[in-house]
């Protein structure tokens, strides 16, 4: 592997227990700064994936590749928000402890960290003083808390699996311009996951479009979306459902 | 009109916090709503109220005309089915999901457990899941196959009134549009009415006859879908529209 990927896995494949291939003979890398998108079929494998390339995968999965590339400094926004938050404890609790974990950093700045990613993610400041449980938020409160999450711990990688499902399209906008602000500052690479094809033609540079466990085409977005050449990819883009400019 | 459910001026909220104030929505029968708007912004709330889930502080539910207070009785329950925004949450992690559906239509009396297990298979079918899906568990699914089972679930106790909190987020276009189409058919087959929340603005306008739009516990505008697409009522409604993502290179 190419010695400026700072993650990435040639050859993987992917088992169940009961020996069904579930992934086949995907490869991918990342460059520091790049962004690269995953698109596709729903249950081809795009979030087991990203699980075996932080090492994450669910118990039962097998896993054979010819060649993997590391990285210890990974975070990864999880697809469904309210089941990847811990139920008992209380969410700025737990954006503490992921800051305090991370950063070691003292108390006082620890709360000054999540204070301000909490703004920067309008999600209510009064969350710092009267702190709730994750089932009390919505599922958009969850998922920029996951968000919130993944971004204190300064990663070289950010792994996103759906990450603004569950926001409408204005906090949408915002949070995708925080993502690549911080980018921009501090040069992390993306792969994001996504069903949005107008949000990947936005965040990502390059994209690949999975089916049924493998990767069936690749190449940069805007050339990807405009002419796609697979058949399937050609569906996918045929069913996205327009929103015209409304009248001025 | 003829409404399936209505809501009246209701507030709700949890514990001594207030979400929903004065929150009217009427669901006219055979229409499908699309409730849109901020997060946060109390369309879940809005939907557990309307399915009898959350009681409220002040207001006034109506299904079918009737007047809802306490506990609603087991002939209501089975009219008003709702696919949960977190799919995960609404399957037994140690059950095979097809028995979730074979115990809910049981309960309902829409199956006799011997008619059950065929049924749920042939209804998971139709949501494009895989042949074994039936026989396997919640966690072995992907996130778009759990939307799915949950929707299946939902329609397996034939409702009249569906509400789908985010119930396709997680589907790729295509399935989606599959989804779409089907939820369209089954509206005609069975005569369903659907409260449909999501903050797909495309999705909306393809399934939506009308779209309600809420930001901070109000409704504040609702209208039929192409006039809202057209021209919206509020600067709120403006801003949405414009802040969709579109590809356009
Ligand atoms: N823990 C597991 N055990 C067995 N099979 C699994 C497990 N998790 C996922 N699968 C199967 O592996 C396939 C890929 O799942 P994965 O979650 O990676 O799909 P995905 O591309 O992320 O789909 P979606 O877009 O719906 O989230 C699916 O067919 C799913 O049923
Ligand atoms: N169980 C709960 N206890 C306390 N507060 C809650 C609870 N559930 C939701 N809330 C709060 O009520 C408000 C409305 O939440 P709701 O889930 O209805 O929003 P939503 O419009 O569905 O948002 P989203 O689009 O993010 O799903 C939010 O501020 C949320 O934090
Ligand atoms: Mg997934
Ligand atoms: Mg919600």
């Amino acid at each position: 592997m190419d010695k400026n990927v700072i993650l990435g896995v040639e050859g993987l494949n992917l088992y169940d227990r009961a020996g069904n291939q579930l992934v086949k003979d995907v490869s991918l890398s990342l460059r520091a700064g790049e962004t690269l998108g995953l698109v596709g079929e729903s249950g081809s494998g795009k979030t087991l994936t990203l699980r075996s390339l932080i090492g994450l995968l669910p118990e039962g999965i097998r896993e054979k590749c010819a060649a993997r590339r590391d990285n210890p400094n990974c975070a990864m926004i999880f697809q469904n928000p309210m089941s990847a938050l811990d139920p008992l404890c209380p969410v700025f609790r737990q954006l503490c402890e992921v800051i305090e974990l991370r950063q070691k950093t003292n108390p006082a700045e620890t709360r000054a960290r999540a204070l301000a990613l909490i703004r920067r993610l309008s999600l209510p400041e009064a969350l710092a003083d009267t702190d709730r449980l994750p089932g009390s938020l919505s599922g958009g409160q969850c998922q920029r808390l996951l968000i919130a999450m993944a971004l204190s711990c300064d990663p070289e990688v950010l792994l996103c699996d759906e990450p603004t499902t569950a926001l409408d399209v204005t906090v949408q906008k915002q949070v995708l311009a925080l993502i690549r602000e911080l980018q921009r500052e501090r040069g992390f690479a993306i792969l994001f996951v996504t069903h949005n094809l107008a949000v990947a033609a936005q965040v990502c540079e390059s994209l690949m479009v999975m089916r049924q466990g493998e990767i069936v085409e690749r190449g940069p977005a805007r050339r990807l979306l405009t002419a796609p050449c697979h058949e399937y990819t050609k569906a996918l883009t045929g069913a996205i459902l327009p929103v015209p400019e409304r009248e001025a | 009109m003829d409404a399936v459910l209505e809501l009246r001026h209701i507030c709700a909220g949890y514990g001594d916090q207030p979400v929903l104030e004065d929150v009217s929505l009427v669901i006219p029968r055979h229409r499908v709503v699309g409730l849109v708007g901020e997060s946060g912004s109390g369309k879940s709330t809005a939907a557990r109220v309307a399915a009898g889930l959350l009681t409220p502080t002040a207001g006034e539910v109506l299904l079918d005309g009737q007047p809802m207070a306490g506990r609603r009785s087991k002939a209501d329950c089975r009219k008003v089915q709702m696919v949960f925004q977190n799919p995960e949450g609404s399957l037994n992690p140690k059950h095979r999901v097809g028995r979730a559906l074979e115990d809910a239509m049981v309960f309902h009396g829409t199956a006799t457990r011997g008619e059950a297990r065929e049924k749920a298979r042939r209804l998971m079918a139709r949501m494009e899941l895989p042949a074994d899906a039936p026989d396997r568990l919640p966690r072995s699914f992907s996130g778009g196959q759990k939307q799915r089972i949950a929707l299946a679930r939902a329609l397996a106790v034939e409702p009249e009134l569906l509400i789908a909190d985010e119930a396709t987020s997680a589907l790729d276009v295509s399935v989606q549009l599959k989804m779409l189409e089907l939820i369209r058919a089954l509206k005609s087959e069975r005569n369903l009415t659907i409260l449909f929340i999501s903050h797909d603005l495309g999705v909306i306008r393809y399934v939506c006859d009308d779209v309600v739009v809420m930001r901070a516990g109000r409704v504040l505008e609702a209208q039929p879908a192409d006039a809202f697409f057209r021209r919206p009522q509020t600067e709120y409604g403006r801003e949405l529209l414009d802040s969709v993502p579109r590809i356009d290179f």
